[in-house]
């Protein structure tokens, strides 16, 4: 599929005009801060003494000096004013208006459509300036032609009704999220579907990368700083998702907030970001839009190996173990010798990645047809505009609006689950897990981690009998559209499965997650590495798959 | 603000629709009373009387009765649909040709789907696609209040809107609303309340006394609070009016349909013998099975509701069963 974007058009394009009228911008947020900001000076004396709790607990620990230089010269400041205000509610509203121009000044993002140019051409071939960490013979020992990113990155599901619903109205494009390279994926992802380039919100932290911070500073990517807990700002946050919604700007977010750490599907969203379609529909709806339609289109990446997942599951098992496990392994996903080795091996070998857009919804988590009409779980149509009536009125109202957002994490987290395209080495991993655990019931999950290679070996004439039955179940399930499954997955012929998944789960990491060994007459699946195993396997446990 | 936000429209005109359409009007709104029944339609409008299920009890002129669910749509935000838990589904689609994402739809039933084990309001917002949804539920019994005794009753949703609306249709002085936002613990409870009734009714014909009856009925609530459990549902439910209140009046009252139904079936009645005797549905019936089946599947260790699955499905004699619970 050859993308469609004119470059000339980006001219006219939402997320550039953003750029153009970046001051304007800032004003309509910082007065939409205002407007639904408490009116009481108690209340906003509250409201402002949070933010100042939260940024001097943060700024006390002092985690980026060059960054947090300027907010402390910025909370400095503000003190000393608040100090003066003696809560005359002038004052104190003047205060919020420099707190809301200040976070909006990191926040917002910026577009230069000769990046986007660069970025679209050096993507899916570029990767080959990474490889100078390698000898050149040893890559041109693995390529006889130039990497395809095409043929490893496999592009599927709704597609068609995603690019005509990006006619029709917004947007909001929510993936769930395992890696730092799940930005650079989507990107080129909706580029090669033809789509114009999505406002991004990104982690603070991506910024600080040299190379994904120059692209995701110039593409429109906004900043949201996590470290920051204060109301203020997530208020202003929401508010400016909420504007460049209205403005006709598709946008992309991971919901799920950070990356998975467990490798598992998320299971709860972070409700701030995502209600922000609902507001900006409502919005739209009172100001008579043309284009008042939004649409969330959930998103599923199956990898067969995740760059970080080491780091990752370190930080989950010392996270909910506390003193009964100490993580050792240091996130190294930024090196570029690091990346350069993760994308030789992710070109040179078999395994694929795969990108699936999901059925879209409206802002209450109805789906949505091929022509944006919202319909219910019997498929009769349903006017969207309705659900914002109250008393006859269209109006925002906070209560039933963040019920309604619920409602529609609910949905998109059902949707991950029937949307996600379960691989081999996924279903590899957990039958192999949890045959494990059956065989250590009396260890707990800590205790499992430090099995030695030789106390996870299991005859491999026992576990295939296992995995077949669990492969019966995960069929069925995939035969009622519970989930979805890679085209090997769909054979009954379970060592086949077996002998791609080995082929391709987890091949980055040094050490093993899963590998077969004989002795003697006699074949064991066993594992190098019980974390990474742990990762891979909890891909597929919020499905309720037992034996 | 929107005329029709003291209107209700109440879709079933058995003894308890009949009954709330009475509430409704003496709290001064503008009613709307829709029967599937052409006939009883008419009857009604003619006598101002539900001869069938609420007779003696005159229904004021702000109550409209009709036939047109069309004409209750129209006019009302507010729609209560009062059927038994086996027609929910069917009516459910029915109002989907006119509900819009406007309307709020507050059922009165207690009870769960057949094999679905589907809670009233899952099915509205399914076959509706109605999202503010809720449920009147609490120690009401229909004969008691459309006499105007005094009661409360308890509007439960996750949505304040539907409690604010629900609340300003029927509150007054002699009927109090409570507000919840346990939508799924206050049906639950609503619809496992009735087994306790059954069992009541079935240790009253035994005459078995308070002491057993007591004991059986606090085994049953232990029973039902670990199928809750195991449900997700907030337990504390359970202790309000919704839950406890409810056991209260329907246990303890002989007009109780389940206390009467239990009754029966301790005289060696099969259940469906003793149904066709009862103008209206038994719904602890049917949450028998929706228990049995939940208690199987998670594999509980419980005796006063396997019990009482054998006494209404089995025919086994009276005695084997009081032994099984005891």
């Amino acid at each position: 599929m050859a993308p469609s974007t004119n470059l000339p058009q980006l001219i006219d394009h939402p997320l550039r005009q953003l750029t153009l009228c970046r001051e304007e911008v800032i004003n309509q947020v910082t007065e939409r801060t205002l407007l639904y900001s408490p009116t009481d000076p108690r209340s906003l004396e509250d409201l402002i003494e949070d933010a100042f709790f939260w940024e001097r607990k943060r700024l006390e620990g002092k985690a980026d000096p060059v960054r947090d230089s300027a907010d402390n010269s910025f909370m400095k400041e503000m003190s000393q004013i608040y100090s003066l205000s003696h809560g005359r509610p002038a004052d104190l509203r003047n205060l919020l208006e420099k707190f809301s121009r200040y976070h909006l000044d990191e926040i917002s993002g910026h577009f230069d459509d000769g990046v986007y140019r660069l970025a679209t051409k050096a993507v899916p071939r570029g990767f080959l300036w990474l490889f100078q960490a390698l000898s050149w013979r040893s890559v041109r020992e693995h390529f006889r032609d130039k990497p395809d990113l095409r043929r490893k990155l496999l592009l599927q599901g709704n597609i068609p009704q995603l690019q005509k619903l990006a006619q029709k109205g917004t947007v909001l494009l929510v993936p769930t999220h395992f890696s730092n390279l799940d930005s650079v994926l989507m990107g080129w992802s909706l580029y090669a579907n033809g789509l114009p380039p999505f406002a991004y919100g990104a982690g603070l932290n991506l910024f600080s990368n040299p190379i994904l911070g120059y692209f995701m500073n110039n593409l429109g990517a906004y900043k949201i700083d996590r470290r920051k807990k204060h109301a203020l700002y997530r208020e202003v946050l929401k508010h400016y998702s909420t504007l460049i919604i209205q403005r006709g700007c598709h946008s992309l977010f991971f919901p799920g907030g950070g990356r998975s750490r467990s490798g598992a599907i998320e299971t709860r969203l972070k409700m701030g970001i995502l209600g922000t379609g609902l507001s900006a529909y409502i919005e739209n709806l009172k100001n008579h839009s043309n284009r008042p339609n939004v649409y969330i289109v959930p998103c599923v990446i199956s990898y067969n190996f995740v760059l970080e997942a080491s780091s990752l599951i370190s930080d989950y098992l010392e996270e909910q173990g506390k003193g009964r496990y100490i993580a050792t392994e240091i996130d190294e996903s930024f090196k570029p010798k690091v990346i350069a080795q993760f994308f030789l091996k992710f070109f040179s070998q078999s395994a694929k990645t795969y990108v699936n857009f999901g059925r879209a919804l409206d802002p209450f988590g109805h789906l949505v047809d091929d022509e944006g009409q919202s319909i219910n779980d019997r498929g009769i149509p349903l006017n969207p505009m309705e659900f914002v009536k109250s008393g006859g009125e269209i109006c925002h109202n906070l209560q039933r609006d963040t019920e309604y957002t619920k409602i529609l994490a609910d949905r998109i987290l059902d949707r991950y689950r029937k949307e996600n395209i379960v691989l081999a080495s996924h279903f590899l991993a957990f039958a192999y897990f949890q045959l494990l655990k059956k065989k250590n019931q009396k260890l707990d999950i800590f205790r499992m981690m430090r099995l030695t290679e030789e106390q996870t070996r299991i005859e491999l004439g026992e576990f295939l009998i296992y995995a077949s039955q669990l492969l019966s179940q995960l069929q069925e399930q995939y035969r009622l559209g519970n989930c979805q499954l890679e085209p090997t997955m769909r054979s009954t012929e379970i060592q086949n499965i077996v002998e791609t998944a080995l082929r391709n789960i987890g091949i980055y990491h040094t050490r093993r997650p899963i590998k077969i060994i004989r002795q003697g007459t006699l074949s064991f699946i066993c594992s190098e590495d019980v974390p990474l195993l742990f990762y891979y396997q909890n891909r597929m446990v919020n499905y309720g798959f037992q034996i | 603000m929107d005329s029709r936000f003291k209107s209700v429209g109440i879709i079933g005109a058995g003894n308890w629709g009949t009954a709330l359409a009475i509430l409704a009007a003496r709290a001064e709104a503008h009613v709307w009373l829709y029967d599937r029944s052409l006939e009883r339609v008419k009857s009604i409008q003619e006598t101002r009387e539900n001869k069938q299920y609420l007779p003696g009890i005159p229904l004021s002129q702000n109550i409209q009765v009709t036939n047109s669910m069309a004409e209750v749509f129209s006019n009302c935000t507010l729609i209560m649909p009062v059927v038994p838990a086996v027609a929910m589904r069917h009516l459910a689609q029915e109002m989907s040709r006119y509900s819009k994402g406007s309307h709020i739809l507050v059922h009165g039933t207690k009870g769960l789907e057949p094999q679905t084990h589907l809670r009233m309001s899952e099915i509205l917002a399914e076959e509706t696609g109605c999202l503010r949804v809720g449920t009147l539920s609490g120690p009401n019994l229909a004969g008691e209040l459309a006499a105007d005794l005094p009661g409360a009753t308890v509007v439960a949703s996750r949505f304040d809107e539907v409690i604010s609306l629900t609340t300003n249709a029927f509150q007054s002085s002699k009927f109090k609303i409570q507000g919840s936002s346990d939508l799924a613990g206050v049906e639950w409870i609503g619809a496992f309340k009735n087994i306790l009734a059954l069992g009541a009714g079935f240790c009253s014909e035994l005459k078995l006394g308070q002491n057993a009856t007591a004991m059986i009925l606090t085994q049953g609530l232990k029973e039902i609070l670990q199928i809750l459990s195991v449900l997700g549902a907030q337990t504390h439910t359970v202790f309000g009016l919704a839950g406890f209140g409810d056991i209260i009046a329907t246990s303890t009252s002989p007009l109780s349909r389940n206390f009467r139904m239990g009754r029966q079936l301790a005289l060696g009645k099969h259940h469906e013998v003793a149904q066709a005797e009862f103008a209206m549905t038994v719904e602890g019936i049917n949450t028998l099975q929706a228990l049995e089946e939940i208690r199987i599947q998670e594999s509980l260790d419980l005796k006063v509701i396997p019990a009482l699955w054998r006494l209404a499905y089995s025919r086994e004699p009276s005695i084997q069963i009081l032994n099984a619970m005891i």
